[in-house]
């Protein structure tokens, strides 16, 4: 267990192994967890070599020194009749998702939220997941499922994480036959926070998952979206609105795996000051999978002229009766709609901002519950106003 | 109020449009200015307004305030806005993801911080907006939707007009705000503009139509052809225009 011996010692993961007894320890499945510490080792913690990693440097993420102390407790707002518990197996993750991996290999274990079939939920179903101190590392899990004809609105909140810290946290939700899921989870605060989420859709089904990123130094959202059952509907909405030295880096990968899926997607960027921004979107639709519809979009705004942003639609279609269509824009400001607001006495930062806002309005909008909507209008305005005293003269 | 001096403006890098204007607007006039397409009426409000586009080249544009002259030429678009000159734009411009009443408070508590008001909150601001909405006759909704976007042309004018209400400009320049209306919403606009024009203020009409001044009455009418005032006269100039188009004056002036 002290290394291996066809690679090199790499500082890195060491400081990780070093981790690994204490986790083990609390484990319920050891056997498990070492065996995604040693998918981790063969796999490494990603350079920018990687296809998959290009456009996002994790060294500072992973340099640590940190500490893995007991995992804080979830904050669960749940109204009648869901239920949660323990997470009682581990998820299974690809042998290529190295936060996935080391998530798994460092687990503070999860909590699985169940929604029993056939049954309406008006209340928000709100989690909070455990806080991340500063120079610490936090792998909590987290599984939803969703009974047959349900309906029901959850909002997942990773908030108030330090500075240094390293959140690898696991996903995933199913969602049974004809029920109806809005899912929106929001990162805010510091540090590094990766995500791996999976979500498995079954016949008639209908999903709006919302995936907002709000500050934060680096942040890496993975997300596989599986449409499994015929007739399955996806509404995949983004944001991420980064400033200073931040970064958010996006990857989806949209399944259409069976016949008669829609999927829509709109993923909007705002990155100002020197920070970068990262969309790739993958539409993949299977060889079966006849009359799938489905569009991509990704916008982003660049606030000033030091920050970048790569973005990349792919889609991968394995037979043509197909209607797939994706895009992407980068822009910057309007000089139509910033003399138009000067017009009216806002000045150049005032009228930027007022764009800006408008800007992630458009996304935030689409949002159907409006407490869910109402805490991403005050976190966007919250991180304008945090960015404008940062970037103003 | 306003005074202009031989001023001359080209687009930037390009050719010249304004060729020598003179203009002098009293307080508590109301002035119209017809031409034909092309002839630089739009780029003269753009210009007072202090549009990024264009370049003066030659001339003064001075406001008069109650705190003195004003060398507007000097001023950025949104310190003419604080000196409350007020564009009504011709193709007013979507804002998409900002409300209306968002903007609208935005534009308010600009321009009346530089006046020396305390920025209203949203309660104090709605209840404003109510008040001239209703003054002006307007539909309410269209508040809560995003500015201009999927407004018809009628709404979009009278969104402008809802504007200058709120901001209480000294000096008004309204670019064809009667295109594209229907006659009840054009009687409503220019009923807004009749109710917002008073003693101490000024508003300048570019416009196409003899119907929009049948309901307003300006005190001067000025002709603009290729960059220049040809003629200048009484609201008689409007009707004789409306009769017998623009050739009769081109060919006398040319
Ligand atoms: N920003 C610009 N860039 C290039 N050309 C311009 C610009 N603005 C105005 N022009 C040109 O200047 C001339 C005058 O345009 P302007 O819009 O002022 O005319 P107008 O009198 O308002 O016409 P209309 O009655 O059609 O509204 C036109 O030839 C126009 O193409
Ligand atoms: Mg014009």
């Amino acid at each position: 267990m002290t290394g291996s011996l066809t690679k090199p010692a790499d500082p890195v993961l060491e400081q990780f192994e070093a981790l690994l007894p204490e986790a083990l320890e609390e484990s319920k499945d050891p056997a498990a967890q070492r065996a995604a510490f040693e998918a981790l080792r063969e796999c490494g913690f990603p350079h920018r070599k990687v296809e998959a990693w290009k456009y996002t440097d994790v060294s500072a993420a992973v340099a640590g020194p940190f500490k893995r102390p007991h995992a804080g407790a979830y904050g669960l707002l749940l109204p009648e009749p869901v239920q949660w518990k323990i997470l009682p197996d581990l998820p299974t993750v690809g042998s290529d998702q190295p936060f996935a991996l080391l998530s798994l290999a460092l687990s503070h274990g999860g909590i699985e939220v169940t929604v029993p079939a056939g049954t309406v939920v008006e209340q928000l179903v709100e989690i909070d997941l455990p806080v991340a101190k500063a120079n610490t590392l936090l792998c909590p899990a987290l599984s939803i499922h969703v009974g047959a004809g349900s309906r029901v609105d959850f909002l997942v909140r990773s908030d108030r994480q330090g500075g240094s810290s390293l959140l690898s946290w696991i996903a995933q939700i199913t969602v049974e036959e004809n029920a109806a899921v809005s899912f929106a989870k929001i990162r805010t605060g510091s540090g590094a926070n990766f995500c791996h989420l999976q979500t498995r859709q079954a016949a008639g089904s209908h999903l709006a998952l919302f995936d907002a990123t709000i500050g934060g130094a680096l942040t890496r959202n993975d997300l596989h979206a599986v449409l499994a059952g015929e007739g399955a509907e996806l509404d995949l909405h983004g944001l991420y609105a980064v400033s200073g030295r931040e970064h958010a880096d996006n990857h989806t990968t949209v399944e259409h795996a069976v016949p008669n899926t829609r999927s829509r997607q709109l993923y909007k960027g705002i990155i100002g000051g020197h920070a970068g921004g990262v969309f790739n979107g993958r539409i993949v639709v299977k060889p079966g999978a006849k009359g799938t519809d489905a569009l991509q979009m990704n916008r982003n705004l660049l606030r000033s002229r030091s920050a970048k942003v790569d973005t990349k639609p792919q889609l991968e279609i394995a037979n043509d009766d197909v209607r797939c269509a994706h895009g992407a824009a980068i822009g910057r400001f309007d000089d139509a709609q910033i003399f138009y607001l000067e017009s009216r006495g806002l000045d150049r930062a005032a009228a930027e901002a007022l764009l800006a806002r408008g800007f992630a309005g458009e996304v935030i909008d689409l949002v159907k519950n409006s407490a869910v909507r109402e805490t991403l209008s005050g976190l966007a305005e919250e991180f304008f106003d945090r960015s404008e005293t940062e970037t103003a003269p | 109020m306003l005074k202009i001096e031989n001023l001359t403006a080209r687009v930037k890098e390009g050719p010249e449009i304004l060729k020598g204007i003179d203009l002098e607007i009293l307080p508590g006039e109301m002035h119209a200015v017809m031409g034909p397409n092309g002839s630089g009426k739009s780029t003269l409000s753009r210009v007072i307004a202090g549009h990024p586009d264009y370049e003066v080249t030659g001339g003064n544009i001075t406001l008069t305030t109650p705190d003195g002259p004003l060398d507007l030429l000097e001023l950025e678009p949104f310190e003419r806005a604080r000196a409350r000159i007020f564009l009504g734009f011709q193709y007013p411009v979507d804002v998409p993801g900002v409300s209306n009443r968002t903007f609208l408070r935005a534009a308010f508590n600009a321009v009346n911080r530089a006046r020396g008001t305390y920025p209203l909150d949203p309660l104090e601001f709605d209840t404003l907006l109510q008040e001239k909405i209703e003054r002006l006759g307007m539909n309410r909704d269209f508040i809560e939707r995003a500015v201009n976007v999927d407004f018809s042309g009628g709404e979009k004018k009278r969104n402008e007009i809802l504007q200058m209400a709120l901001l209480e400009p000294r000096l008004a320049l309204l670019d064809e705000i009667d295109s594209g209306l229907d006659i009840d919403a054009l009687k409503a606009v220019a009923d807004g503009v009749a109710k917002l024009h008073t003693a101490d203020n000024s508003v300048v009409l570019i416009t196409h139509y003899q119907r929009l001044l049948d309901y307003l009455t300006p005190d001067s009418v000025h002709i603009m052809a290729a960059g220049r005032f040809v003629r200048s006269g009484g609201s008689e100039l409007a009707r004789e225009i409306e009769k017998r188009g623009y050739d009769w004056i081109l060919n006398k002036a040319g």
